[in-house]
């Protein structure tokens, strides 16, 4: 559990950190207005077995606070490279970014400002991320790697 | 058990289905066929849209142009164009769309008309080709890509954030055995209150004094002048007084904090709140409405009025 003020001073350290900049196929990352949102897209390609085509896909993600559990929350959705155009692609369960995904992610599709995502459950992140207690200076360093760099920068782009 | 939380588990609500006509066979033809309600059917008021779709489209079938399974997962519910948000209890929904009928109905209460008595709620099924671009999709539509478990895994999402609204730990949803978690389930599909309460009473507190906080959500009604439904807001409700006074909390106490437009210069509460069809009153106690009225997602929903 991370207190609000707390989540927004840590991630603004990461934003400037570069971090997640430096992923190889992140093509952006920005910091919303407030504060205490960001976003970021990566770049996927995915060849099939068995099949020559590759599709392409731009992976966007939000990192932003859940103000029920008080623990920052990942949402991500895909668009898919189609006729010179990003479409929403909602069927992950036909993309092999399902199997990259850590198993133990809970999904959920949600509306947030209107539009569906794909959210991460927050309710067991205590337990994956480790008690703020232990270290709560770098709490939201520990979230980023455990949710999202560990296994980002494994998704193919070239 | 609570003779009030019977009468509410049996709530129901007339429905009546139009279909949009680039759905039906002979397409623009059927402009008449859209503009008449094709099924007349029951709901009851605290399960969810999705579970009845399939069924829907089942009785519709021999007019459809589509394969049901193709239907599913881009096909929504609209009243008046706006698009109806599925993952919330059909009786919520209901309320937000005709808090005004529900309101002006209680008046009839001296005299009762025809309309006082039937009420009936007319939604749209709409449909959009995959060949067209995601992006026309409406705002607030939520794709229905893994049928039922897509339904049940939301409903649960809901569940563990009330539970820790109300204990500060989602550990009792989470630790719920599996045979647990689908007679849950099952007893809200199967109209089961017994079932619904024997799961449900091992993670709502068991007295007043246990609650943490209480998992309420505010509606506004729905308003012609958006172009779709308003987030919910939801309250920090505690059930202790601040001010060393006695007494429950009551709704005005916890309302206003939010809505401090609700009391007039004389310090009149001039709003309607309603929860499960029922007008609430300002001096109701906030512990016994969730007691009585809460919705199968663990939260009480309220419908609040400022007309």
């Amino acid at each position: 559990m991370i207190g609000y003020n707390e989540y927004v001073t840590q991630l603004n350290v990461i934003y400037h950190s570069g971090q997640l900049q430096d992923v190889s196929n992140c093509e952006f990352v920005k910091m919303l207005p407030g504060g205490d949102a960001l976003e970021a897209r990566f770049k996927y390609i995915s060849t099939p077995e068995c099949n020559i085509n590759t599709s392409v896909y731009s992976l966007e993600v939000l990192i932003q606070y859940d103000t029920t559990f008080q623990e920052p929350q990942l949402a991500f959705r895909l668009w898919q490279w189609d006729h010179n155009v990003y479409k929403l692609y909602y069927e992950l369960e036909n993309t092999p970014l399902q199997t990259q995904l850590p198993p133990w992610f809970v999904v959920n599709i949600d509306l947030i400002s209107n539009e569906p995502w794909y959210i991460v459950g927050v309710c067991d992140t205590p337990e994956v991320v480790g008690s703020s207690a232990l270290d709560q200076e770098h709490y939201m360093e520990r979230w980023m790697a455990v949710y999202l760099l560990h296994w980002i920068h494994l998704l193919p782009c070239k | 058990m609570n003779p009030l939380r019977s009468l509410v588990w049996k709530g129901e609500i007339n429905v009546q289905i139009y279909v949009e006509e680039s759905l039906l066979i002979g397409g623009k033809q059927q402009q008449h066929a859209s503009s008449k309600p094709l099924l007349n059917l029951r709901f009851p008021r605290d399960t969810f849209l999705p579970m009845y779709l399939t069924s829907i489209l089942n009785q519709l079938k021999l007019s459809l142009k589509y394969e049901i399974e193709k239907i599913i997962p881009r096909c929504w519910f609209s009243y008046n164009e706006k698009v109806l948000p599925w993952f919330l209890p059909i009786g919520v929904i209901f309320d937000m769309t005709m808090s005004n009928d529900i309101i002006s109905r209680s008046n009839d209460t001296i005299k009762p008309t025809r309309r006082s008595i039937i009420s009936t709620w007319p939604i749209k099924l709409h449909f959009k080709q995959k060949e067209e671009t995601d992006r026309k999709l409406p705002y607030g539509f939520i794709p229905l890509i893994a049928g039922e478990g897509q339904l049940e895994s939301f409903w649960m999402h809901r569940w563990k954030q009330a539970c820790f609204i109300m204990n500060g730990s989602s550990k009792i949803m989470m630790q719920l055995a599996r045979h647990e978690t689908v007679s849950f389930w099952n007893s809200i599909k199967q109209r089961d209150l017994d079932g619904f309460t024997e799961i449900s009473s091992k993670i709502i507190p068991a007295s007043e004094s246990g609650f943490r906080m209480v998992p309420i959500k505010y509606h506004l009604p729905y308003n012609n002048e958006t172009n779709n439904f308003e987030s919910p807001i939801q309250p920090v409700v505690k059930l202790i007084q601040n001010d060393n006074s006695k007494g429950p909390i009551v709704l005005q106490d916890v309302i206003l904090k939010d809505f401090p437009d609700l009391i007039d210069i004389n310090g009149e509460f001039k709003g309607f709140m309603i929860a499960q069809g029922i007008i609430l009153q300002p001096s109701d106690s906030v512990y016994e409405l969730y007691s009585s009225l809460l919705n199968i997602d663990g939260f009480l929903h309220i419908i609040i009025s400022n007309s």
